[in-house]
């Protein structure tokens, strides 16, 4: 018989605008005090603006359910994990936890670049939870798991980033709380990494704890996870099954849509040398659209601004189709600007996604822009945006005259040649 | 995992209340099972502050013995020498280190803890512990620095042929004494500059005032009757001269001590009841 583990009772936290946008010296405390004084009425109302970052939540979850949360960024989906280990405190409501509980919001938390290995896992151990016998007994195991044995008693800033992730993974790894909190820990690593990780996971999760996981990545929700809930502007949208909810979401306006606008620039996409304005989906003529007819061709196209002169930059784009299945990723290797330093600016980078090539459904829009000598991602916005391809059966689409069910991950129209020899008598 | 930690925690399981969390309005709630229950978190914090000091130096540790001898001499030259200041006949070195013992200790607090919250902001942004730990982290590492630094005034003083005078064994009182009124200002800087970087801009100029209005380099002799009452409000003054007068037998008002112990008290209230009320918010805002 399974208990409640934890219970989410009308759970809110809000903000005021006035302290998103900080005062972060004692002058601009004075100054906004000042304006306050003499331009009472419109500052006022100003001040009373409030964003919910999460409102009135409920929900209940049970021993050993592996629930995997979900939703676009800014959904309420990492507040309410701060909140459950305690990080931030909820405006309203409450929540009543029954156990130890041990939250993963990023590997290697506390880790110091001047500390060895083996000291930075004891460390690291205690900054998640651990007691120090604990740690001494799993020491083998969690170095082992990490492999980077040789190295233990070196100082980790002679780590590379590999290994640093490695080991600090491992670390995490070996916490055993009863209830655990994990947010998008996976979105990092190579392949090889990532997969350690999810299996992991699945064993954590098979061993009857409970596990609360955030993420963006959908096929490792539906994989991972029992239960998935679904945010929406801080509030809970959907609950259910992981298939269920996982197509919902990524059917839905919520999950994506064709246009997105950031307004504000501190909450957009990006760093210090490039940030992201807008992202749309149209037709070739420019018009934004969510559906697009399968033999016609589509555009994606970002605006984005360069902050800093004299960088190579490649926009880049990955297309995801509605099982989470990278359909292909697509960067700029045009002319105009490959390889060549740009100068400051707006910018528009459109890309032309042929007709007769996808196929038919839901796909998601990833965008990034990165730099690639040496590597670095400027941003990657993922479920940037979303379109249907949709086959209005007229029969000169790749499915021919064929009207059922036609699977494939790209429906390219190709050219067909038969030979024809005339039989014989 | 042997069998007593397995049953260690089962009982920890067992007998462990659920956890509410919710809104919280009290003042008063200062929340010390809390504190007890991160202890480990806090030995390894202190653990780590000390292991990373005097990493990449040539010298290592020895730089807690070589800052004060250096301040010492410095100071001695300085007010011993050049402007003469008397020394109720103890060697002038012994003065001024006697006192840049107890500043440094003082200081290290502050100065640490002005900008410990800030340099942690990813500890304190992913992960939940009581945020005062951070603070007294720093604290216990100054305390090693001053034990070591007190050898050194021991060894000074068999060179010198000078005996501790019996009242060393009320020392702690003193250590405590500057401890409160050290961690109390650096619980108030450190939990202002996570919301007003200022603080740091500011510090400085604070603490050469302190500096000057403490008897660090100089016996508090020296300063004219009527201006004395200075000294009465400030909790270091107090602490330092009782260093002396534990050490080497320096003769002290005790109405200033008194005060001073007052003093140190109010303020480590003050700045426990501060942090304490603010750290909930420290993630959002830092």
């Amino acid at each position: 018989m399974s208990r409640t583990i934890i219970k989410v009772n009308n759970l809110g936290k809000s903000y005021r605008i006035g302290e998103i946008i900080r005062h972060d010296t004692l002058r601009d405390a004075a100054s906004h005090l000042f304006s306050r004084a003499f331009r009472r009425s419109p500052s006022r109302k100003h001040d009373s603006d409030v964003i919910w970052a999460l409102d009135s939540v409920n929900f209940e979850v049970q021993q050993g359910e592996v629930v995997g949360i979900i939703g676009r960024n800014g959904a309420g989906k990492s507040t309410l994990l701060k909140i459950l280990s305690r990080i931030t405190m909820p405006t309203q409501g409450q929540a009543t936890i029954e156990g130890r509980v041990g939250s993963l919001l990023e590997v290697g938390t506390g880790f110091h670049p001047e500390l060895t290995g083996r000291e930075n896992v004891y460390l690291n151990g205690a900054i998640l939870g651990m007691k120090k016998l604990e740690i001494k007994n799993k020491f083998d195991e969690i170095v082992d798991f990490s492999g980077v044995d040789k190295f233990i008693d070196t100082p980790i800033k002679r780590y590379s980033s590999g290994m640093y992730l490695r080991l600090a993974f491992a670390v995490a790894a070996h916490l055993e709380p009863e209830i655990l909190l994990v947010d998008e820990v996976l979105a990092v690593g190579d392949i090889d990494f990532q997969r350690k990780c999810l299996n992991k996971m699945k064993v954590i999760g098979q061993g009857g704890r409970t596990v609360l996981f955030v993420s963006h990545n959908m096929p490792a929700v539906t994989r991972l996870c029992s239960r998935v809930i679904l945010f929406d502007k801080g509030r809970k949208a959907e609950d259910g099954s992981p298939h269920a909810v996982v197509g919902a979401y990524l059917k839905s306006d919520i999950g994506t849509s064709a246009q997105r606008e950031w307004k504000m620039p501190a909450k957009a996409p990006g760093n210090e040398v490039v940030r992201l304005n807008a992202v749309r989906v149209c037709t070739e003529d420019g018009r934004t659209t969510e559906s697009i007819d399968i033999r016609k061709p589509v555009c994606i196209e970002m605006e984005y601004d360069v902050l800093e002169s004299n960088q190579v930059l490649v926009p880049n784009y990955h297309i995801f189709n509605d099982e989470g299945i990278c359909v292909f990723i697509t960067t700029d290797c045009s002319n105009d600007w490959s390889r060549k330093p740009r100068p400051k600016g707006h910018y528009l980078s459109r890309v032309r996604i042929p007709g007769n090539f996808l196929s038919e459904g839901c796909l998601i829009v990833n965008v990034a822009i990165c730099t690639m000598i040496p590597v670095r991602i400027h941003f990657h916005e993922a479920d940037a945006v979303a379109f249907h391809v949709v086959d209005s059966l007229d029969g000169n689409s790749a499915r021919g005259d064929y009207g059922g069910d036609y699977p494939g991950v790209v429906r390219p129209l190709l050219e067909w040649t038969t030979q024809y020899n005339k039989a014989f008598d | 995992m042997n069998d007593k930690m397995r049953n260690d925690l089962k009982r920890e399981r067992e007998t462990s209340k659920p956890l509410i969390i919710r809104p919280t309005g009290n003042w008063c709630n200062l929340r010390l099972g809390d504190l007890w229950a991160y202890r480990e978190l806090f030995y390894f914090l202190a653990w780590r502050d000390i292991k990373v000091r005097y990493k990449q130096t040539v010298l290592g540790v020895a730089w807690a013995i070589l800052n004060p001898v250096m301040q010492m001499l410095v100071w001695a030259f300085v007010f011993g020498k050049v402007a003469k200041l008397p020394s109720d006949g103890y060697p002038y070195v012994l003065i001024t280190l006697s006192g840049t013992l107890v500043w440094s200790y003082f200081s290290e607090i502050v100065n640490g803890s002005a900008g410990s919250l800030i340099s942690n902001t990813n500890l304190i942004t992913k992960i939940y512990f009581p945020r005062v730990i951070i603070p007294l982290s720093i604290a216990l590492r100054a305390l090693l620095d001053l034990g070591i630094a007190m050898l050194l005034m021991m060894g000074l003083m068999l060179y010198l042929n000078i005996r501790p005078s019996v009242w060393l064994v009320t020392l702690p009182l003193f250590v405590i004494n500057v401890t409160c009124a050290a961690v109390g200002i650096g619980l108030l800087t450190s939990a202002l500059s996570v919301k007003y970087r200022d603080v740091a801009k500011i510090l400085p100029y604070f603490m050469q005032i302190i500096f000057f209005l403490t008897p660090v380099a100089y016996l508090q002799s020296v300063i004219p009757e009527k201006y004395r009452w200075i000294y009465f409000l400030n909790p270091l003054a107090g602490g330092i001269e009782g260093f002396r007068w534990a050490w080497l037998g320096i003769p002290v008002e005790w109405p200033m001590i008194f005060y001073s112990v007052i003093y140190s008290f109010v303020i480590l209230v003050i700045g426990v009841i501060y942090f304490r009320n603010l750290e909930e918010t420290f993630a959002d805002v830092i």
